[in-house]
């Protein structure tokens, strides 16, 4: 399996933490809230979709609302590929910051 | 209901829906919608508006992205079976390409023609501001348009009308003779016209100064061909042509050669003031011989006819019905519909039929490929059948469809253009054109071309592509589900009997055509026109005409010799016959001729006698034509007392019709003149014996009274001929067309009896089994296809009728159109059909029948 893509990784991570109410907006916004960066929805879609093509995340249909438009929306779940994929990824990520030291970047600081 | 300020921006949206993956785009504009609320209730719908808008540009780049990259693997896929396709079945492929470049051939030619056509007198920078002056009178009842002007109307119009920047009149002299040293050469093209012709045309001068080359009344200007054949590389300005009857013209310019594509052609000028010298009234305000051009203000509108007919008619009386009217030159090629015009010899009646034909071929082209690959279609049926269970979109079959008929249509375009440029050089010659395929800086023909591959591509593969994407996948998996249904071998005849009606309408079309030019040809002119010869006279010989003629007469070799003022064929003077009343005016025809005038043509009285040298007084006498004693209502003509051309006189006689103008017009009222002077042609009768001989006599004889011009005669009849170059040259073009479509037709049938019989090959084995003979099989192959030709000849004659019927109206004179031609016709397009498909069904019929039952 391949590992996943930094933004992949951000994407699949907020889906998790924003549970059932995982559509487009609510991305988007905890994506700016953790980035601290507004993804372009064109962005933002074609990465859904990159993920939904590898079974990371499933797609449900939800209600709508009146601000929608009346329009329902496509709520997004994160897989148990999907939680397979973030394991690994830690796993790699700790195993790749294995011995450095947390004071490593104190010290560039002081520099 | 969304409350109004929530509404997102509608277009937006739109092009949002666009652009999300199919089936999602509520989501996506949902979101949208969601965030844009937020911010028009935070920040006011503007904002919201901007945002929205922001959002939807900046999801074009990742929407090309991966739409294009889909649809690149798809296109791969698409490109690799629609070759694999063609590869695999060669002799369709075959065909189709080689029907669609014929078609696409004969396209492309026409298109070249239309737009040689088109473009005649475009070249000149004031292109939309010139006009020509005509007038029409009544004539007989009806009213008649010419293009020529007396000499008093441009200079006045141009002092009238503050519209009018600059007039120029224009004279045409024919057969003049121009000498410079030794050399001497008979003039077509010699013109003469006022300074301001080089201001309102755009006929550059490489040397000499525009407004002063036609200033002085005995300068002339050349065209650059001109003046190299007659002074080759030496500098012509300065040197003294003599032009006609030993008048000296000093050379003060060369002009650039006229382009091919200008109405007006000369290749000598000379001042139109010199004609004072002739003693013509440069001024006067009747006397149609001149051509008169405007110049308008760019800013000023057309001037309208009312007001110049009002204009004219304050300075003249007499001329009740005579109106003045404009003519752009940019339709003057095509659209002049006056008598005597110059160069006008475009007709836009043309450009239709030829732009009919084009299309015709075209579509006849088209069908061949429709049929084809609607017939084949079972043997795409898995392939749609397979595609759509993957989970192709009807619209991605139909995309895949059309993909194909326009990658071929673009490989028939290239072979087309190879085709083209081979046929070129004949086909200008047919038509008399310098056309070339050159793709440099011809838009026109960039889109042409295009448009020609995209119309060819769509249109053939319509009928494919919707049909074979509506394939139900089960059905056609199953193999059960027949792709041959009844609806769709109806339609597949429709087709056929179609590019069938339309082949045949052209083989008709041909036949009569060619009738047409025969029968002109062969029609009873009403004299004699072979063996004799026209002498054009020059000034010194028109002086000592008769002179001339009696030592012509010495040589036995020569029957009979007449002089007249004016030729057959070639424009005759006329004028006015004044009846009592204005509707019973006659447009009356004037020759001068001599006495023999109707032993040497052969022509014959009707009443009274020809003139005679035994009655002196015939000086002033006139003989009608039967069409003018009709037109003026005379009963018992001879000896009446008529004024005709302002001369009183008696009519001795009545002479018999004949032809002394094209078939395209009614013999029309003729009077001829007793012998006087100004006689301009001379007719020999001379005896098919000794022809070399005898002409070589006529030049002696030439010689002894003019030694300074050669002699210039022609053959009467190589004269008439030529008068129907236009119509031959029609005829041509229409037959070599109609030759191709009958061979794209067949191509067509050809491959439709191959894939018929194909597909019935287990029928003919067991037919042949059963003891049919190869006779009964042949029978049974062919007999569809005679039906529907048959079929296609019903539907055929009557519009070929009824194009043809309207294309003979354009002559007095025409052949009739018989029941003969349409069965001949016919015949033709049966005989082809099933010589075309007997190659297939004799072989299919001498087949070995164990070959094709073997496997049952």
């Amino acid at each position: 399996m391949k590992e996943l893509t930094m933004s992949q990784l951000i994407l699949l991570l907020s889906v998790w933490r924003l549970e059932d109410n995982a559509y487009g907006v609510t991305i988007r916004k905890e994506l700016a809230r953790v980035t601290g960066r507004k993804y372009p929805y064109g962005t933002l879609y074609s990465l859904l979709d990159q993920l939904h093509k590898k079974g990371f995340v499933s797609k449900s249909i939800g209600g709508p609302t009146q601000k929608r438009g009346g329009r329902r929306k496509i709520l997004y779940h994160v897989t148990q590929a999907g939680r397979e994929a973030l394991r690994k990824t830690r796993e790699l990520q700790d195993t790749i910051w294995e011995g450095i030291p947390e004071g490593a970047f104190i010290r560039d600081k002081k520099a | 209901m969304i409350e109004k300020r929530y509404r997102p921006p509608r277009l937006a949206e739109w092009l949002l829906g666009c652009m999300a993956e199919t089936g999602e785009e509520f989501s996506a504009k949902g979101d949208f919608g969601e965030e844009f609320a937020d911010i028009a209730e935070e920040s006011g719908r503007l904002r919201a508006t901007a945002w929205y808008w922001l959002q939807v540009l900046i999801y074009l780049p990742s929407f090309f992205k991966t739409s294009t990259y889909w649809s690149i693997i798809m296109f791969k896929n698409y490109l690799k079976v629609a070759l694999r396709n063609l590869k695999k079945h060669k002799v369709y492929a075959v065909i189709n390409i080689a029907g669609l470049a014929a078609g696409m051939a004969v396209c492309i030619l026409i298109l070249l023609w239309i737009q040689d056509e088109a473009s005649y007198d475009r070249f000149n920078a004031n292109a939309d501001h010139i006009y020509r002056v005509c007038f029409s009178d009544l004539w007989s009842g009806n009213r008649v348009k010419f293009s020529s002007t007396p000499t008093g109307i441009g200079p006045a119009l141009q002092q009238d009308f503050p519209e009018i920047i600059y007039s120029t009149r224009l004279y045409r002299m024919r057969d003049i003779l121009v000498g410079f040293e030794e050399k001497r050469m008979v003039e077509e093209y010699v013109f003469m016209a006022d300074p301001s012709i080089f201001e309102i045309f755009s006929f550059p001068l490489i040397k000499g100064d525009p407004q002063k080359a036609l200033a002085d009344p005995h300068s002339v200007v050349l065209s650059e061909r001109a003046a190299v054949k007659y002074f080759g590389s030496r500098d012509p300005v300065g040197k003294t042509l003599t032009i006609g009857s030993s008048r000296d013209f000093v050379v003060s310019g060369v002009f650039q050669d006229i382009p091919r594509n200008s109405h007006l052609r000369f290749e000598i000028l000379l001042p139109f003031t010199f004609l004072k010298d002739l003693g013509i009234d440069l001024h006067a305000w009747t006397g149609w011989a001149y051509y008169t051009y405007i110049l308008l203000h760019p800013e000023s509108r057309m001037i309208e006819d009312r007001r110049l007919t009002e204009y004219y008619q304050s300075h003249v009386s007499g001329f009740e019905n005579v109106q003045m009217h404009l003519l752009p030159l940019k339709d003057i090629h095509l659209r002049s519909q006056a008598i005597g015009g110059l160069g006008a010899d475009g007709d836009i009646k043309y450009v239709y039929v030829f732009s009919l034909i084009a299309f015709f071929v075209l579509l006849i082209a088209c069908i061949n490929f429709m049929n084809l690959s609607t017939a084949r279609s079972g043997i795409r049926a898995k392939e749609v059948g397979m595609r759509k269970v993957v989970g192709a979109h009807r619209r991605d079959l139909v995309r895949q469809f059309f993909g194909e008929s326009i990658l071929q249509a673009f490989v028939s375009l290239f072979f087309a253009m190879v085709l083209v440029k081979a046929l070129l050089p004949l086909f200008n010659r047919i038509a008399a054109k310098e056309l070339s395929l050159d793709l440099t800086a011809n838009l026109f023909l960039y889109l042409g071309l295009l448009g020609i591959a995209a119309f060819t591509g769509i249109v053939s593969g319509s009928y494919p592509a919707l049909f074979l994407s509506s394939f139900h996948p089960v059905a056609v998996l199953k193999g059960s589900g027949s792709t041959q249904t009844k609806a769709r071998t109806v339609f597949r005849k429709v087709l056929v009997i179609t590019q069938f009606s339309l082949t045949i309408v052209m083989i008709i079309g041909t036949i009569i055509v060619t009738n047409q030019i025969r029968f002109m040809r062969d029609k009873k002119l009403g004299f004699d026109q072979d063996h004799l010869v026209v002498v054009s006279l020059t000034r010194s010989l028109m002086d000592n005409c008769d002179a001339f003629k009696q030592e012509i007469l010495r040589n036995p070799d020569i029957l009979d010799a007449s002089l007249a003022q004016s030729r057959q064929f070639h424009g005759t003077p006329s004028d006015l016959w004044k009846g009592d009343t204005a509707d019973k005016n006659v447009r009356i025809f004037l020759n001068n001729v001599d006495e023999d005038y109707l032993e040497t043509f052969g022509m014959e009285m009707v009443e009274g006698r020809f003139f005679s040298r035994e009655f002196s007084e015939d000086k002033n006498n006139f003989v009608l034509n039967e069409t003018a004693v009709k037109a003026m209502g005379l009963e018992d003509p001879v000896g009446k007392v008529l004024t005709v051309n302002q001369r009183k006189g008696m009519v001795v006689g009545v002479i018999k019709d004949f032809h002394f103008e094209t078939l395209s017009h009614e013999i029309g009222a003729l009077c001829l003149f007793a012998p006087g002077e100004g006689f301009r042609y001379l007719f020999a009768r001379i005896s098919p014996h000794n022809m070399d001989a005898t002409l070589r006599f006529i030049e002696g004889v030439w010689k002894k009274f003019d030694s300074h011009y050669p002699l210039f005669y022609q053959f009467f009849d190589d004269d008439f001929d030529s008068l129907y170059r236009s119509e031959r040259r029609i005829g041509t073009i229409v037959g070599y067309f109609a030759g191709l479509a009958i061979f794209i037709s067949c191509l067509g049938l050809f491959g439709l009896a191959a894939f018929m019989a194909e597909r019935r090959t287990k029928e003919i084995g067991v037919r042949r089994v059963l003891g049919a003979s190869s006779m009964e099989i042949i029978v049974l192959l062919s007999k569809e296809f005679t039906k529907w030709v048959l079929v296609s000849n019903a539907i055929a004659w009557p519009v070929a009728y009824f194009i043809m019927n309207k294309w003979l109206e354009n002559f007095a004179y025409r052949t009739e159109i018989g029941a003969g031609i349409f069965l001949a016709s016919a015949g033709l397009a049966l005989g082809i059909a099933l010589l075309t498909v007997s190659f297939q069904s004799v072989k299919a019929a001498a087949a070995n029948p164990a070959d094709s039952l073997r496997y049952e």
